[in-house]
């Protein structure tokens, strides 16, 4: 499992710091953009209701 | 003096095992400084650390109970000790992290932890020498009682299957969606946000598709493990009751999971 899914455990503002430090590093710019975004959206999502219609939304 | 070199040993052993534990962040460029600042600001603070201490405790409060009763001591206690934090670890990991570095340091920690507090009680009740004594019953079902109560909370806090499952996926489409974002040679988002890919044959182009497929896949086994009454009308998610059939799915979706990390890495090291 890769250590950024890892930390999700321990929260989402965790998950930035580490994001933060990550941009520090020597990282192509188009994956540091994607794991932001990827923080980014679980954050917008960590309430939602798991169901049908949410799972679905997140296809193609 | 020796009492002494026996906490600075304590004390290296736990922060050699943290720094292995947190090699894989390390090794990303992860600062141990922001690390700690951002566990301080999560939404639940040191909520693993928390877990782990009750789980210390725990240890410690059952072997003082098991020592009334059986002559423990010496590497017996020991034993006992490692056993009974590998059982506590083992209740509160992820299954798909049983096996894994960061288990092993969890259940190091709780041992250290649980020996740690035993040594430091009995230096307290025998006024500062190392003479070996034992608390009171009182001071000892004390302890038992708030460890377990802590346990309790501790326990209360894992993620379901379906959550960490919804989790990834929402960063697997926010991930590929950005990826696709920088890829505009491989294909374009529809109006239903949908990848429509280009016909290019390029590594690159190739790995994106099959990201997006792998992250479907774990939509299609998720809405398995879901499927209930409740959820095929509209509702939350509905777990299997059966414990055989929810841990076969909970498999399913473990797989669909590595699948797509598996995927997610090889098309990272295309963009390296």
């Amino acid at each position: 499992m890769n250590p950024y899914v890892v930390l999700l455990d321990l929260g989402s503002s965790f998950l930035k710091q580490f994001l933060a430090s990550l941009t520090k590093s020597n990282a192509p710019a188009q994956i540091i953009d994607g794991l932001t975004s990827v923080v980014t959206a679980i954050d917008t999502h960590k309430d939602d209701v798991i169901n049908k219609a949410n799972l679905e939304a997140q296809r193609g | 003096m020796r009492k002494l070199s026996k906490y600075l040993i304590g004390i290296g052993a736990v922060i050699a095992i943290l720094a292995i534990g947190n090699f894989p962040a390390f090794a990303l460029g992860a600062s141990p400084v922001a690390l700690v600042a951002a566990a301080t600001a999560a939404a639940t603070p040191f909520a693993t650390q928390l877990k782990l201490l009750a789980i210390s405790g725990s240890v410690y409060a059952i072997l003082q109970v098991a020592k009334q009763v059986f002559p423990l001591a010496g590497l017996w206690a020991v034993l006992f000790n490692v056993v009974l934090s590998i059982l506590g670890v083992a209740v509160v990991i992820r299954p798909e992290d049983l096996f894994s570095l960061p288990t092993f340091t969890a259940v190091a920690i709780a041992a250290i932890t649980a020996a740690g507090a035993h040594g430091t009680i009995k230096s307290f009740t025998s006024g500062g020498s190392d003479a070996p004594t034992s608390p009171t019953p009182a001071v000892r079902s004390g302890v038992a009682m708030l460890l377990c109560v802590a346990l309790v909370g501790g326990l209360t806090g894992c993620s379901p299957v379906e959550v960490q499952a919804y989790r990834i996926i929402v960063g697997a489409k926010a991930f590929t969606t950005s990826i696709g974002n920088s890829h505009q040679e491989c294909g374009a988002r529809d109006s239903n946000l949908h990848w429509v890919p280009t016909p290019n044959t390029s590594a690159v182009c190739s790995t994106i598709v099959k990201l997006i497929s792998a992250k479907d896949l774990m939509i299609d086994v998720t809405e398995l493990y879901c499927a209930g009454p409740d959820f095929e009308t509209g509702g939350a998610c509905n777990p299997p009751k059966d414990k055989g059939v929810q841990a076969q799915l909970a498999a399913k979706v473990k797989f669909a999971i590595q699948n797509y990390e598996q995927t997610e890495t090889d098309l990272k090291s295309l963009l390296h």
